[in-house]
């Protein structure tokens, strides 16, 4: 009896020292431009001074080991802070809880690439946006409205029947969040080619750019002509450059219900668009933790993609093929 | 009611303590909180111990005589005073040493948080940055030595800086303390 007590003893002792000594790692991926970058210097603190950690690796990887770095274990789900430098890209600092994930994504903005396409004055007007949070609002530049009348009215009249549209319709399907979501009009200098959209989209790291053009009223009927563009990017998918053609009436521009008149599309494409967001934000590192956040943009895609209706085969392709990646990946 | 006021409402024999403390440090006399509820403890318990040999102890072979009431009271107050002041120091040795909340803010690579004590000066340790997607913070403290933290103030360069009251409560429950950063011009 004595020595089976002293034995469970023991086990216990080498459970509970098994337990504490578990390695706390972090994979780290630090990406821009959807390629990694290496050489980011990378620096953790938790409850004393700042630690170098290291630099990223070819592939912009690095392993980091914090019991290693800071010389005391990280109490579970108390969080360090890890800080990313690197000459030409904006600093970034992400806070890791440790227990939550083995990995973390960071997302840095290179300088010089997009910011050369921009002048002064349109990144002064971007700057708000840029920290509002993983891609959550969509940028609208202001639609040229040549020989309409009151066109700021227009176009501020615009943007809050799109942002209705869009949120009500991303809330409509089960499991997408709408947290962040909104249509924020800014207005730039430059053109409204793709290219600069892309541009602009990438400097204030939005979920999309919209921009086009309205044509003066024939026939009493008011044309808009839209261009989305979804700004975050998947590896293994392209998002398509949509083009929304909408008819209104002169009258139904100034309505409180222009909101009804506009097309599913700008939901649909919202919904396309958060999909790449979340499948981005999920753990790089392939496990359960992975799964379960691909799992879940999954439903509401596939909720999507059930939704009936007219026109309701609109990117539906892009859907499908959004779809037939996340259940390889799944499976 | 402002934050402030609130906190001050609940006052607790470490709230007293701490009070005491933030004035020696407005005069120069920055202790850690500890070494004064330390002290207080001392002191409360002594003169308890010392009332309980007028109240409760009987001599060998004497009869007790009966104590005065004004002893009575001094020894129940002093004894709930040491039961106050060991309680207050054990519970804020229980209190979680990390606070973490969330700012937003248009330029969160600017944003600084730090957590302030009774005596209005910085107690947290280690980082005063916040996530740079999505403002996100922890920030670290020894609530046995420093006593819990009253309040995360956040400053932004060139912009006023912002005090948020904090809670026993919500130190205990560990929730997240959000707040939504306007610069005002300092």
């Amino acid at each position: 009896m004595r020595t089976k007590l002293k034995r469970l003893l023991w086990f216990t002792l080498l459970g509970v020292f098994a337990l504490g000594s578990q390695a706390q790692t972090i994979e780290l991926t630090v990406m821009a431009d959807n390629a990694r970058v290496p050489g980011v210097s990378v620096t953790v603190q938790y409850k004393g001074p700042l630690r170098e950690a290291g630099e990223t690796d070819s592939q912009g990887q690095l392993s980091l080991d914090l019991q290693g770095k800071l010389g005391q274990r990280v109490a579970e789900r108390d969080a360090v802070t890890l800080s990313f430098r690197k000459l030409g890209f904006d600093p970034v600092n992400r806070l890791f809880t440790v227990g939550t994930s083995s990995a973390l994504a960071v997302p840095m903005t290179s300088r010089s690439a997009v910011a050369s396409q921009l002048t002064q004055a349109d990144q002064t007007a971007l700057e708000p946006l840029r920290n509002l949070g993983a891609n959550g609002p969509l940028l609208l530049l202001p639609y040229e409205l040549n020989g309409i009348a009151e066109p700021d009215q227009v176009n501020r009249r615009l943007r809050a029947s799109l942002e209705r549209r869009i949120v009500t319709y991303v809330q409509s399907v089960a499991g997408a969040r709408t947290a962040e979501l909104g249509v924020r009009l800014v207005v730039v200098a430059g053109s409204r080619d793709v290219s600069q959209m892309q541009a602009y989209g990438r400097y204030s790291n939005v979920l999309a750019v919209i921009g086009g053009e309205a044509k003066p009223p024939r026939g009493g009927k008011m044309q808009i002509e839209s261009k989305y563009l979804i700004i975050p990017k998947l590896q293994e998918f392209e998002a398509p450059v949509a083009y929304v053609d909408e008819f209104v009436t002169e009258g139904e521009i100034n309505s409180a219900a222009l909101h009804r008149q506009l097309k599913r599309a700008w939901g649909r494409l919202t919904v396309l668009a958060l999909a790449i967001r979340d499948i981005n934000a999920a753990p790089a590192a392939p496990g359960s933790e992975r799964k379960a956040a691909l799992v879940k943009v999954r439903q509401y895609l596939g909720a999507e993609r059930s939704s009936g209706g007219p026109n309701s085969d609109e990117y539906l392709k892009e859907i499908e093929e959004l779809l037939t990646y996340l259940d390889r990946e799944i499976r | 009611m402002s934050d402030q006021t609130l906190n001050t409402a609940v006052w607790g024999p470490i709230d007293l303590i701490d009070a005491v403390s933030a004035q020696l440090a407005r005069v120069g006399l920055d202790l850690p909180p500890i070494w004064l509820q330390a002290a207080a403890l001392l002191v409360s318990a002594l003169f308890a111990w010392k009332l309980s040999q007028q109240v409760l102890l009987k001599k060998r072979g004497k009869t007790r005589p009966k104590p005065k009431p004004a002893a009575i009271v001094a020894f129940t107050a002093f004894v709930l005073l040491t039961l106050g002041i060991g309680l207050g120091i054990v519970d804020n040795a229980l209190l979680p040493s990390q606070v973490v909340g969330r700012v937003q803010f248009e330029r969160l690579n600017e944003v600084r948080v730090a957590l302030h004590g009774s005596s209005d000066t910085p107690i947290s340790v280690g980082t005063d940055v916040v996530d740079s997607i999505d403002g996100r913070f922890a920030l670290h403290y020894s609530p046995f030595r420093d006593g819990r933290a009253r309040t995360l103030r956040i400053t932004v360069a060139g912009c006023k800086p912002v005090d948020v009251g904090l809670f026993r409560p919500q130190l205990v429950s560990e929730s997240l303390v959000e707040r939504t950063f306007k610069c005002e011009q300092s």
